[in-house]
């Protein structure tokens, strides 16, 4: 509002109209803002939610084995027949697929734990996410015995957080998840249904990276000592699990390093459907491939 | 009407507009960031997967049949050896180009992604005029992309160089060096009850005797042409040094009064470093190629031994007993600075500085136990790369730098191994009879 301070230098009577003017302006807009934040609601900046800024990862193999008996898994149409034996230097125990991202259907929903707006828009995902982390907390205890795992530890942030989030009410959180986690039991209202919502793409989001992260195939001497190579990229799913548009938002610099963290991701294609619950039209997911290169 | 108001709709407008770019901008920026990066730092297959299914031939005959099936496997053999590639099971191929057809419109890239080729090989030999014609290519099936398409023509026996020198080709566009292939590896055998220099490919193909001296020899060294090997013989009673030509009969002998081993060439040059004793006191000097002492570099009482130059040619390492155990020090030409490089155990050997002159292999013993191990120039800590497998020595650096031959009892009896510079991969390089040790691996070369 530069001009109009300087305007007002002009002459009070002026400047007292010009004042109120400006007034009458600035209300009319905050008006026009906030009927037009209620009416369009996919305006409003989404919110930040659930996953730690960076989800530290050093995903552990996960060699595709048994398929995790809850999942009635989907026709997850599995690309890639994994062909190769087993990696030459870490040969892990196999694990448990990665969990189908879609659940059983929803069953009846525990008892509401907390007052909880009603609306329509119910998403009974509650169960979804239980089971969905319930076989997560399986897969990472079957991983446990294995180095650290920046992704487990994820997991486990994840875990806990929506853990806690059920027992405890809607109001004080971890700072951050605070709004994601702040959803109790079954009955989503539409704010809470979209809370959920979000948490569940953040499992899918993970899900997709365990599955990326088992297609990656990458020499750790074509790294060197692993010094800084960072590539970031992203892409986007589908609602039938097809994934679209990969791009780089970041190169490495080690053009097979680059090409091989986009072959993962192609390998990977497609990846399971949304999971129920999620009306998205399509997801956008970001890995940031860090090899460590050889110690 | 004052100014002011007169100028009212423009500021009302500029107000509206920057309410309507403050709602409409965020949005779009809010869904281009929708995402958080997920890190991922551990790739589940540390190597590339690559297909090379069966060769196809000409047309079809005998012969030709036999030069594709040699061909495929020697290529299989090669790039499996440099350590990077996880050749993929043939039995998982859905498509065989050896009768589809080996081009790229005659393969259907699908097929190979599906089975998680990230690279693929195919290859077509056919006799022409007696001649045999190589035809290889590599694809990437997932940008169903020629990366390399090569034809060689030359003596069917030669099939082997032609493969090499494409899975050099192949190295090269991976890590941007021409890579091992066009190598040899010079060592010392025993199995003809003396110890004498044999010579053979890379990847232990094709091991002769090169020397006949029917005495000792020790260490040997090649030029960086890969025209010279120099070496300790006591040949003539005593340790010398000889230095000759690999393919030519001629040379020369440096011999000394004392010891006259473990020689060295300077990068490049047509000169070596050596240890001679011929003051008395064991110490290196800088000959030429025909034997001639250019200066004495190392000036201290004690004994120094067993140089190995920078890549640059402007360093030496080198051990040393002057403070009071065998370690590797560090010699700059130039100046004459000396610093010690080694600080941990009492007994540090046989310094081999790698050709990508960032690093320093060597023999370490400790606690009864000989390893080979690999130590930054910028101080940062060794790295112990073999161990509980016998005793390990010799390390010598393949061109590239990415592998590493050392001598290793680690079955009983003294066999050549080679490992990557990372200590992955330690495998036996060859089965000779007798005992072999101290393997010198050579530049590229491109001749035979």
């Amino acid at each position: 509002m530069a001009s109009a301070e300087k305007h007002s230098f002009a002459g009070s009577d002026d400047g007292t109209r010009m004042w109120a003017a400006m007034m009458a302006v600035s209300f009319a807009c905050h008006v026009a803002f906030f009927v037009m934040m209620h009416f369009l609601p996919a305006l409003r900046p989404e919110k930040k939610r659930t996953l730690p800024p960076a989800v530290s990862v050093t995903m552990v193999s996960l060699p595709q084995a048994e398929a995790p008996s809850a999942a009635p898994a989907k026709p997850a149409k599995t690309p890639t027949p994994r062909v190769q034996p087993a990696p030459p230097k870490p040969v892990e125990p196999p694990k448990p697929k990665m969990p189908a991202p879609e659940m059983p259907a929803p069953e009846t929903p525990p008892a509401p734990k907390a007052k909880q707006s009603l609306k329509k828009q119910t998403y009974r995902s509650s169960k979804v996410v239980d089971s969905a982390i319930s076989r997560i907390e399986e897969k990472v205890e079957q991983e446990s015995e294995q180095r650290p795992d920046p992704l487990q530890d994820a997991l486990d942030r994840l875990r806990e957080q929506v853990e806690s989030s059920q027992e405890v009410g809607s109001t004080e959180q971890p700072p951050k998840e605070t709004k994601a986690s702040s959803r109790t039991g079954m009955v989503g209202g539409s704010s809470e249904g979209i809370l959920k919502e979000l948490e569940l793409i953040d499992i899918y989001r993970m899900e997709i990276a365990w599955r990326v992260q088992k297609n990656w195939a990458f020499p750790d001497r074509l790294a060197g000592n692993g010094d800084d190579l960072v590539v970031e990229l992203a892409f986007t799913v589908l609602p039938n699990g097809e994934i679209r548009d990969v791009w780089f938002d970041k190169r490495s610099g080690n053009r097979y390093l680059d090409e091989s963290a986009k072959r993962a991701v192609l390998k990977a294609n497609p990846v399971g459907p949304f999971p129920k619950g999620v009306t998205k039209s399509v997801i956008t997911v970001g890995l940031r491939f860090t090899p460590e290169g050889v110690k | 009407m004052t100014p002011t108001f007169k100028r009212l709709p423009s500021v009302v407008m500029t107000v509206v507009f920057l309410i309507a770019a403050s709602i409409a901008v965020p949005a779009p920026a809010d869904a281009q960031r929708d995402y958080e990066y997920i890190d991922i730092s551990n790739p589940f297959l540390r190597k590339i997967p690559v297909a090379i299914p069966d060769f196809a031939s000409g047309n079809g005959d005998p012969g030709e049949l036999q030069s594709a099936e040699k061909a495929g496997r020697v290529l299989s053999e090669t790039l499996d050896f440099s350590g990077y590639f996880k050749i993929l099971d043939p039995g998982a191929y859905l498509e065989a180009p050896r009768q589809t057809g080996v081009t790229a419109e005659q393969i259907t890239f699908r097929n190979w992604t599906v089975i998680g080729a990230e690279m693929l090989v195919t290859g077509k030999a056919a006799h022409i005029d007696g001649l045999l014609e190589l035809e290889l290519r590599l694809f990437d099936p997932f940008k169903a992309a020629l990366l390399l398409g090569k034809r060689y023509r030359g003596e069917p026996e030669d099939f082997r160089r032609m493969v090499r020198r494409f899975c050099s080709e192949v190295i090269y566009l991976l890590t941007g060096d021409w890579g091992v292939f066009e190598s040899r590896i010079a060592f010392v055998s025993d199995g003809t009850g003396a110890k004498e220099i044999f010579l053979s490919d890379f990847d232990g193909h094709n091991p002769r005797q090169w020397t006949r001296h029917d005495s000792i020899v020790l260490s040997p060294a090649w030029s960086t042409d890969g025209k010279w090997i120099a070496y300790t013989s006591y040949a003539k009673g005593k340790p010398d040094l000889f230095i000759r030509h690999v393919e030519e009969n001629r040379g020369v002998v440096v011999s000394r009064e004392g010891i006259n081993t473990s020689p060295d060439w300077v990068p490049g040059q047509f000169a070596l470093a050596a240890t001679l004793s011929f003051s008395g006191d064991p110490e290196i000097y800088l000959l030429t190629g025909s034997g001639k002492i250019i200066k004495r570099i190392t000036k201290k009482w004690g004994i120094d031994e067993s140089p190995s130059w920078s890549p640059d040619g402007r360093k030496l390492a080198f051990v040393s007993n002057r403070s009071g155990t065998p370690q590797i020090f560090v010699q700059e030409m130039e100046t004459g600075r000396v610093q010690r490089l080694t600080f941990q155990g009492r007994y540090n050997t046989q310094p081999s500085w790698s050709p990508k002159g960032d690093k320093i292999a060597y023999t370490a013993m400790e606690n009864g136990q000989i390893n080979i191990c690999v130590i930054g120039l910028d101080g940062s800590a060794p790295v112990q790369l073999t161990s509980n497998a016998g005793d390990n020595e010799s390390a010598s650096w393949a061109p590239d730098g990415s592998l590493i031959a050392f001598s290793s009892t680690r079955e009983g009896r003294s066999r050549i191994y080679v490992m990557t510079a990372y200590g992955t991969d330690q495998r036996r390089l060859l089965s000779l009879p007798g005992e072999q040790s101290s393997p010198a691996w050579s530049a590229r070369m491109s001749g035979p």
